[in-house]
């Protein structure tokens, strides 16, 4: 357990080095996974440099990472009461009986979720074949290169599942190495950090009643709900990918540089547990660069492009490391077949608009769209956000298109490409339309209206 | 800066605070003749109601479930997350391999849970061929990374239709006689399950 304390000091630490604007619980939500994607670079470089890495040499490493954020915080004079400024009765007096009445659900629903979670042990194909089977062999050999994923077989047969970036199959390997039976602790660590971190962050960018309405919205898409107690890729993706993006819309909307950073260190994140989430990273880049096309002053896209190294060295490392046999499932070539692209549109929105996978999310957001029209033209209301969404979806959704549907298996019902890889793909997206609804004009308004209405003191 | 981005205006933290202190001095006006826990009982109210309406369930109640708005909000509330804390409840101290049972059933999880205890973490598997473990009434465990998830760290080999035994293999497990008549250490009694030695050179 001591080795789960550390990462989270490693994430709070670092959090705080990197923005003091950060409030506590923002921080307090954010420490774990950001600590478990500094712990997976650290052994990923502990094996490139150094070797096979132990229990021991992870605590070491955490440790040194630890007194080196302490060092730069004291060296910044940054290490003072501020580091823990934890306000409850200025937090208290902002709330009001709507917002804890869907707090109070959301707790009950990822209290019941985590219950699950920690019960059960993996039982997903994908997991059992993929994901934790490698957490298996890294624990075992202290090895990222180890004697699953240099079987050329065995990464044939267990397809691209093996080939994703190693912050998960890392982060679970933590638990098998400290001698736990399952790595139920990583799925509970995202899923309580994400429910926390969407709060507190979409709080500041709207109030407690909108936010607390909106996170409870989102805690519930079903099919999202129902990941929290899975070992899969898919969740920890969501949370870096929505949490990036609430962290660039706090520094564009509030204009707070340290957000930008802090959206960097969670986009580089996001790339290092999933390579298909390159779109949101495309989709924050094109947004930035239209903010940024009048200016001609393109530092905000240089400095978030450094998210994309770890993109880069997981690809030329499993590219010259990993024995792959497979033909990529890509044409290479840009074509045009009017039905084949038809099929994949008709699919993949009748996959998004399916109640039963993600209830009305989707209905919602194009209602508030839809309403939303006139601002949009007339004052360009959420463009940034809206060319966020757009860019990265449209992009996700033409990939599909790309795929080499030799075999079948892109419109094969029940598990094929569409209906199992793209339905799990949309967990980046979905909470995005939340957020939109929550932040465009009618909406706020009606909330802030509400919200002065319901409040009991004077805000601070 | 601002003027040059007058198409794409990012919101600025003054123009926020004037409007905040606009909708603050509105809201402070109209509290003095507002009483905030009345309208917190009522949103309190609503907010149950939603919850309420949310969750509901719809099976019981329709004839065409499937057109209902909430029918994925029944499901993981009423459904999913029900039956599963109410197993928890009634089993909160089933064992690891218990779990698995309970979710798969009795069958080839067992067997690998039994290959697993006969053999140590050295040896080299041979499983027998899909044909095999199909006619025995396995789906899955002819899938190598799923028979090497849980026997791992042993090395799993699935052997082919022609039979061949990999150079490196130390154990055989049979089904219904296959692999007996390999280079293996005979068996005492034949049995419908055995992990059979192979013989060392």
């Amino acid at each position: 357990m001591i080795l789960f304390i550390l990462i989270f000091l490693v994430g709070y630490l670092s959090i705080y080095l990197i923005s003091k604007e950060s409030k506590f619980f923002e921080r307090i939500f954010l420490s774990m996974p950001i600590g478990l994607g500094f712990t997976s670079l650290l052994m990923f470089l502990y094996n490139v440099i150094v070797g096979a890495f132990s229990s021991q040499s992870i605590i070491i490493m955490n440790l040194i990472f630890i007194f080196i954020l302490l060092a730069l915080l004291f060296w910044k004079k940054d290490l003072n009461k501020n580091l823990i400024d934890f306000n409850l009765q200025k937090g208290i007096s902002q709330w009001n009986f709507w917002a804890i009445a869907f707090i109070s659900m959301t707790a009950y629903l990822v209290y019941g979720i985590t219950l699950k979670c920690l019960y059960y042990p993996p039982i997903t194909t994908d997991s059992i074949q993929g994901y934790d089977l490698l957490a298996k062999a890294i624990a075992h050999e202290g090895k990222i290169l180890n004697s699953i994923l240099l079987d050329k077989n065995m990464v044939e047969l267990c397809g691209p599942r093996l080939l994703y970036p190693p912050l998960l199959a890392c982060s679970n390997a933590l638990c098998y190495i400290q001698g736990m039976d399952a790595p139920k602790y990583i799925n509970t660590f995202f899923y309580i950090s994400w429910a926390g971190a969407f709060f507190t962050l979409l709080s500041r960018l709207t109030n407690v009643t909108s936010a607390a309405f909106f996170t409870f919205m989102t805690i519930i898409i079903p099919e999202m709900f129902a990941h929290g107690s899975f070992e899969l890729t898919n969740l920890p993706t969501a949370y870096y990918a929505v949490i990036s993006v609430l962290c660039i819309m706090l520094w564009y909307k509030e204009n707070i540089m340290s957000y930008l950073y802090l959206a960097t260190v969670l986009s580089a994140f996001m790339l290092w547990t999933r390579n298909d989430s390159i779109f949101i990273f495309l989709g924050i880049q094109a947004a930035l660069f239209v903010y940024n096309f009048k200016s001609k002053n393109f530092k905000s896209n240089i400095i978030y492009g450094i998210s994309l190294l770890t993109f880069i060295t997981w690809m030329f490392y499993s590219k010259y490391n990993v024995p792959k046999t497979l033909d990529s499932i890509f044409i290479n070539h840009l074509f045009y077949d009017s039905d084949k692209l038809s099929k994949v549109i008709e699919r993949c929105w009748n996959i998004i608009t399916t109640k039963s996978l993600f209830g009305i999310t989707t209905q919602m957001f194009l209602f508030v769209l839809f309403i939303h029209i006139y601002a949009i033209y007339k004052r360009r209301d959420n463009w940034f956000l809206l060319t966020i969404i757009f860019v990265s979806l449209i992009g996700y959704t033409l990939v599909f298109y790309q795929v080499d549907d030799k075999d079948g298996f892109l419109f094969f019902e029940n598990g094929g490409w569409l209906d199992s890889g793209y339905k799990r793909g949309l967990f980046s997206y979905l909470p995005m339309f939340f957020i939109y609804i929550a932040l465009s004009e009618y909406v706020q308004k009606g909330f802030n209206f509400l919200h002065e209405k319901l409040m009991f003191g004077k805000e601070n | 800066m601002s003027k040059s981005k007058k198409e794409f205006k990012k919101p600025s933290p003054v123009d926020n605070k004037e409007k905040l202190s606009k909708s603050e001095k509105i809201g402070e006006e109209k509290k003095s003749y507002s009483n905030p826990i009345v309208f917190n009982v009522i949103a309190l109210l609503v907010a149950m109601l939603f919850i309420r309406t949310i969750f509901k369930p719809t099976s019981t109640e329709s004839n065409q479930p499937n057109q209902s708005f909430n029918m994925g909000y029944d499901w993981l509330y009423n459904q999913m997350l029900k039956s599963n804390m109410d197993f928890i409840k009634e089993n909160p101290k089933l064992n690891f391999r218990e779990k698995y049972i309970s979710k798969w059933g009795e069958g080839e999880i067992s067997y690998l849970f039994k290959i697993k205890d006969s053999t140590s973490e050295k040896d080299i598997l041979l499983i027998p061929p899909q044909n095999v473990l199909t006619s025995a009434g396995f789906k899955t465990m002819g899938a190598r990374p799923f028979s090497s998830y849980f026997l791992f760290p042993r090395k799993v080999y699935i052997a082919d239709s022609s039979g061949t035994v990999p150079k490196d293999v130390t154990k055989i497990v049979s089904f219904n006689g296959w692999g007996v008549d390999k280079n293996v250490e005979p068996p005492q009694t034949l049995q419908p399950f055995m992990i059979l030695n192979v013989k060392k050179p």
